[in-house]
């Protein structure tokens, strides 16, 4: 149990305290380099998520000791006092992380095994669609796939979807098509399966369920709940560019994006689950001005990424 | 009767204060809080739970108490030589009157002007999307 207490009070420790250093790194990047930018975001959202996690396996785990400074240069110092308030929030945490870490456990593992039984289960009810039967949404997304150097992912074209086009599965992807999108214009099928194709491309269904288990195993700190609904916008946005780049056409882009979220009722018709194209838990308005007026991609290297990286893990290293 | 007393706390009416300090004191707050979550108290409950989180003066909250009383948000009955407060109205009926009045109001003397930043603050985002709809059109028009 003592062993217990030990590794929950360091790891909170360092969830709590590396989150904020990535969140404080990240108001500092996106200062110097202009926000907006879904890549430098999406950078620091993941770093938020992973410090952590890295900082704890890094420290205890694989090279134990290895920090580079030790405790005893700073101890008696202001900044040792500091330190060793910081180690004890990570104590009082324990005392509430122990107690309930097999619920907690539980929940996570619950979880997950919801997500993959719920995309079996969706597979086993409902039958995609066939090549012969709808031809035109098959080129389109036959060519996008190509283009992409993806394997062209099952269709499913089904009804009642409230115009929730989306993408879905961990390691077999398909993506779903309501019906009723397939009466809009050509142009607009072939923005609504872009931008379906892209979540593809991109594993969002996979990456989402591996953001939302960070999110979960750090429930207790505020910034992996921002660095996580972080993420979930960052992820529509690169799947827009993505989009933008495979129908080529900003202002169809915008067009359809508005006319798919006016179908869908606005933001009545509120959120599924999965990533759509006009009706996500995300700001229609700001895509769209996002999409016609872009901003320039900037965003942070590696080389810097590792060195924030390095530093951030050097300093939680001080802390416990 | 508690419609009209409402009426009566809207001359103090602080929109810039939070919750039910928009309209009472932080006391008298307080002690509705705690009346409205026990839904009966003596002038001796509603001091224990007081005076675990702040300092206050038995006697204070007894002032207290009566005035809310005087207010008819509480009523009083006499139990032995104590008296036991409870609720006139629920919380619920207080917060929802207490909007009515507020808007009622407004919309009474500034029909016009309360009726759009209404309408503004819930059709903002659909005034955006209209707003970038007409921009798309137009830079189609000029052949972007």
């Amino acid at each position: 149990m003592a062993l217990i207490y030990d590794i929950t009070h360091t790891f909170s420790s360092y969830v709590i305290f590396g989150g904020l250093f990535g969140f404080i790194f990240y108001c500092l990047f996106s200062k110097i380099k202009g926000d907006g930018c879904p890549k430098l975001r999406a950078r620091f959202m993941w770093f938020v998520l992973l410090i952590p996690l890295i900082t704890y396996l890094t420290l205890k785990v694989v090279f134990p000791g290895m920090a580079f400074y030790e405790t005893k240069f700073i101890s008696g110092t202001i900044l040792g006092t500091v330190f060793s308030l910081a180690c004890q929030v990570g104590y009082w945490s324990s005392l509430f992380l122990t107690p309930i870490l097999f619920i907690w456990a539980a929940i996570i593992i619950g979880r997950i095994f919801y997500v993959v039984i719920s995309g079996r289960k969706f597979r086993q009810v409902n039958k995609a669609a066939a090549k012969e039967e709808f031809p035109e949404v098959f080129a389109v997304a036959g060519k996008f796939s190509k283009r992409l150097g993806i394997k062209c992912p099952d269709i499913f074209i089904l009804s009642d979807q409230n115009l929730d086009s989306f993408a879905f599965g961990l390691f077999k992807p398909g993506i779903v098509l309501d019906r009723e999108v397939l009466k809009l214009k050509q142009e607009d099928i072939r923005t609504v399966i872009a931008h379906e194709l892209a979540h593809v491309y991109r594993k969002d269904a996979l990456f989402s369920v591996i953001a939302a288990f960070l999110r979960d195993i750090m429930f207790f700190s505020p910034a992996t709940h921002w660095a996580y609904n972080g993420l979930m916008q960052v992820k529509e946005e690169r799947a827009d560019d993505i989009a933008v780049e495979l129908i080529g056409d900003r202002l169809q882009y915008g067009s359809t994006l508005i006319k798919v979220w006016k179908m869908g009722g606005g933001y009545e018709s509120f959120p599924k689950v999965y990533p759509a194209l006009g009706i996500a838990q995300t700001n229609v308005a700001d895509r769209v001005e996002r999409i016609i007026k872009p901003l320039p991609n900037r965003n942070i290297s590696i080389i810097s990424t590792i060195f924030i990286g390095a530093l951030t893990i050097n300093i939680l290293s001080l802390i416990c | 009767m508690a419609k009209l007393k409402i009426k009566s706390l809207i001359g103090d009416f602080k929109p810039k204060q939070k919750g039910l300090g928009k309209v009472m004191g932080p006391l008298e707050a307080a002690v509705m809080d705690i009346i409205w979550r026990k839904e009966e108290a003596t002038v001796r409950d509603v001091y224990e739970t007081l005076n675990g989180s702040r300092k206050i003066a038995y006697t204070t909250v007894m002032t207290i108490m009566t005035r809310l009383a005087d207010k008819d948000l509480l009523l009083k009955d006499k139990e032995g030589i104590a008296y036991t407060y409870r609720p006139a109205v629920s919380k619920e009926f207080f917060t929802k009157s207490l909007v009515g009045e507020v808007m009622d109001g407004l919309f009474d003397d500034y029909a016009d002007a309360a009726f759009s930043h209404f309408m503004e603050r819930v059709e903002e985002d659909e005034d955006k999307i209209a707003q970038l709809e007409q921009l798309i059109k137009n830079r189609r028009d000029k052949g972007e």
